[in-house]
């Protein structure tokens, strides 16, 4: 017979783990901070020394708010101005674009091949044309035809007090609005490639199986995108999506190309009329930077929300 | 050509014109022939266990009967609808027919409840609070009502494979597949999958296994089907097909799952 | 860049020649169509004097003055439209506006579009930097593949330079500022542009800027630009051009001469 296995039983204890190493400095990080600190100081002596230029930044602040002369109103200046004009195309340009892109990028994924074609041939078009050139060619080209066809300054003319409150909202100084259209439309398609790609992957990156199990359960197509794939594409898709809504920031300084009065073409008149080129040229790269900083931050924040939800 | 197939495989307890009709069916991926000549007539009630070696082609005829994959020849009528292109044919099969994965595949972005829900809703155009009622039934008859509010990424294997069941039972189906429901899951976990799906084979419901537990399969199955290389070798009922299996293959595959 | 440079000159081009042979919309009597709109619509860019912001933003300048009386001796309004300049043939072409005003007559841009009489003369001059430039003898010192001339991509300066020292550098910038900070920084030898500016940057760095001559360069004349095929609008124009000679001297002098607007203007 063999001997009763002897099972030696223990109070039942958990404690919390030992406390984390601190941070500390390596003599690599050390070396790598000295480099960083040498090349910022290099530049900024250079700068001092051998770039002989007056700053002078008082010029740009009259450019922000100004005065109005008759009522004394503060109303916002070229700068300003300029800065919503960048916003409005900014965030009307993610909405079209995530449209466009949605669109494109379905139809890149369909089953049909004609659609996939189509979608393939508007990817392929934009992505490997330069942004300046496809700016050029869309505002000489394309909307040259379109806009005048769609008479959309007469259109509006003619519109109610409140559908004309609400453009002004959405497009600001409605006498441009054609001008803004364009701008919008040219960033809109050209970004809405590349978002349709995002969408694209987001799409195939939902595993087949969910797709199976969502047709199993009878779900129609239609609903198996909308309830079971873009719920979790959409969640894959932000991080790429940030970037590139940042990117569509940026490129909104191309429409500036076309007489499109944003921020760019804005700071391009206070340029050439104050003569201060650098400040100006400094001022406009923090407004842009504060700008693409806060929207990632707030796709940071999407994004752990998103994870959230998982767990 | 018709006379060269192995006769077709009845069920034992088929009563009039079959639940489940396979003829002459085939089926390639690529140059692969996965289905060969594939006939087989599954009554209403009837609990099929089918085995084989991998790539035998078990997974691949269940996954047929609710069109996850397209047979390329032959008939395939599930309770009088014939499976073809038709978005309408595909779509009533499906509603009769529910389905259990290997992965659970359920949807990680939805709560245990809101995944029973979804398709109750979506394409059953079941009321939501009814569809929540039912899907608190059902995941009662599963043993997991608590977990209602979680998200599947917080429940264990075993658990999340029950949800699935509960989630297909949510759309009253008249027949239930099976694709290996256990062989994704940790060994403590299995005998309270198989527990479920014992309950409710003896509540009536027409299933379709693909598995390996062969200790279930005695238990439950009123006919066994062994598959080698896209075949139908063998279909008898448990109590023949265990202890005189007449090919040399099924005796082989059963001396091989059945040693340890 | 570079590559990019030329393909993007070369899509303008592309894109004059395009329009320029299926004009736009604004066809027939182009002055019947500016008094039943009771607009004129002119495309100009910013540029000191011509059309510059004042402190409110508003525009003022040299192009502003001539527009806002010559639309009103038309008895309509004047709508301004503030143009990039690298696409502003191509604009007026595509029928944005019914002139460009203040554009300098040159050959190739005779090709594309019709000049008025002229109302305005301008020079180009030069300021050099003293650090580099100080030995060289001029103009013939300056034809040397040393030397780096400065301008604003786009202006007549430009081709005037390639033309006359064809040995040197030629770099061009988008904005005049930095064509002349970089002179001032000693990364060129010299830069020209339309006067004023040299003279006035020369006096606003006087120990790093000098003239290797008070005369223009080269000089140019400046006209309405406007959609070809409008015979009767020119006619108008250069009537117009012809009975306010008086007048238009005297606001030139006022820009280019006198400094007396630059409180009102935002540069100091």
């Amino acid at each position: 017979m063999t001997p009763p296995l002897t099972v030696k039983i223990e109070t039942v204890y958990s404690r919390s783990p030992p406390p984390r190493k601190p941070l500390h400095l390596t003599p690599a990080d050390a070396v790598l901070l000295a480099l960083a600190f040498t090349c910022v100081g290099y530049v900024g002596w250079r700068t001092h020394t051998v770039l002989d230029y007056r700053w002078d930044w008082s010029s740009i602040w009259p450019f922000l708010l100004k005065r109005d002369p008759v009522t004394g109103e503060l109303q916002p200046n070229l700068i300003i101005t300029g800065l919503l004009t960048t916003l409005r195309l900014a965030v009307l340009g993610m909405i079209v674009s995530g449209l466009i892109g949605i669109v494109i990028g379905m139809a890149r994924t369909s089953r049909r091949l004609l659609l996939r074609l189509i979608g393939s041939a508007y990817v392929m078009l934009i992505r490997n044309i330069p942004p300046v050139v496809f700016v050029f060619i869309f505002y000489f080209f394309i909307a040259s035809q379109i806009m005048p066809a769609l008479g959309l300054s007469e259109r509006v003319r003619d519109a109610g007090p409140l559908i004309r409150w609400l453009l002004s909202v959405l497009v600001g100084d409605l006498k441009l609005i054609e001008n803004f259209v364009i701008g919008l439309l040219c960033l809109s398609v050209f970004n809405g490639a590349y978002v349709a790609e995002i969408v694209r992957a987001g799409i195939q990156s939902v595993s087949r199986h969910q797709i199976e199990a969502g047709d199993s359960l009878g779900l129609s197509r239609g609903d198996v995108l909308r309830f079971v794939v873009f719920p979790q594409a959409t969640r894959n898709m932000l991080p790429a999506l940030a970037s590139q809504f940042i990117q569509l920031i940026k490129d909104s300084s191309l429409v500036s190309l076309v007489s499109i009065q944003e921020l760019s073409f804005m700071a391009q008149d206070v340029q050439v009329s104050t003569q201060r080129v650098f400040e100006v040229l400094i001022f406009v790269a923090g407004i842009y930077f504060l700008l693409c900083f806060s929207l990632s931050r707030l796709f940071e924040w999407l994004e752990r929300r998103a994870a959230l939800a998982y767990r | 050509m018709s006379d060269q197939r192995q006769p077709s495989v009845a069920s034992p307890v088929q009563t009039t014109a079959p639940f489940i009709e396979m003829r002459g069916v085939n089926k390639w991926f690529g140059q692969f022939h996965a289905l060969k000549d594939i006939d087989l007539d599954i009554a209403r009630g009837a609990k099929f266990v089918i085995c084989g070696p991998s790539g035998s082609g078990k997974s691949t005829l269940i996954r047929c009967l609710n069109r996850l994959e397209e047979h390329d020849e032959g008939r395939i009528v599930v309770d009088g609808t014939v499976l073809n292109e038709d978005t309408h044919h595909i779509a009533a099969v499906r509603r009769e027919v529910g389905m259990v994965f290997q992965q659970f595949n359920l949807f990680p972005h939805l709560t245990v409840l809101e995944n029973c829900v979804l398709a109750q809703v979506r394409a059953r155009k079941t009321p939501r609070r009814d569809a929540e009622e039912r899907a608190m039934s059902y995941l009662e008859r599963v043993r997991i009502p608590e977990q209602a509010s979680k998200f599947p990424g917080q429940l264990s294997g075993g658990q999340q494979q029950r949800v699935a069941i509960a989630r297909s039972l949510c759309m009253e189906p008249k027949v239930m597949l099976f694709d290996e429901p256990t062989s994704a899951l940790d060994p403590e976990m299995i005998k309270e999958v198989l527990d479920v799906m014992g309950d409710l084979a003896t509540s009536g419901m027409t299933m379709i296994c693909v598995t390996h537990e062969m200790g279930f399969a005695r238990k439950v199955a009123d006919t066994m089907v062994f598959m080698d290389r896209g075949r139908i070798v063998e279909a008898a009922p448990p109590a023949t097909f265990f202890s005189q299996p007449r090919s040399d293959r099924t005796r082989l595959f059963l001396s091989q799952i059945l040693s340890h | 860049m570079r590559v990019l440079t030329r393909l993007f000159g070369f899509m303008l081009l592309a894109a004059s020649v395009l329009l320029a042979s299926a004009p736009a919309n604004a066809q027939g009597n182009m002055l019947e169509t500016i008094k039943k709109r009771g607009k004129l619509q002119v495309g100009y860019g910013s540029f000191v004097p011509w059309a510059l912001r004042d402190k409110q933003g508003n525009w003022i300048g040299f192009e502003i003055d001539v527009t806002t009386k010559l639309a009103k001796d038309m008895g309509v309004d004047v709508e301004l439209m503030p143009t990039a300049w690298d696409g502003i043939i191509p604009s007026l072409l595509a029928g944005k506006f019914d002139a460009i005003f203040g554009m300098t007559v040159t050959e190739p841009r005779k090709e594309q579009v019709d000049f008025t009489a002229p109302y305005s003369q301008s020079g180009v001059g030069v300021a050099a930097s003293k650090q580099l430039a100080a030995g060289l003898q001029w103009p013939e010192g300056y034809n040397d593949a040393k030397v780096t001339f400065a301008c604003r991509r786009g202006i007549a300066a430009c081709k005037a330079i390639e033309e006359r020292w064809p040995k040197a550098t030629l770099r061009q910038f988008d904005d005049d500022a930095i064509a002349f900070q970089e002179v001032i920084n000693a990364n060129a030898h010299a830069v020209m542009s339309s006067e004023p500016k040299p003279t006035f940057f020369t006096l606003q760095n006087p120990e790093k800027l000098f003239r290797p001559t008070t005369d223009y360069v080269t000089t140019g004349v400046e006209g309405f630009a406007i959609r070809k095929g409008n015979p009767e609008a020119i006619a108008y124009f250069n009537d117009w051009i012809g009975k306010n000679k008086d007048w238009l001297k005297e606001r030139h002098t006022y820009w280019f001469k006198t400094r007396d607007w630059a409180d009102k203007a935002a540069a100091n």
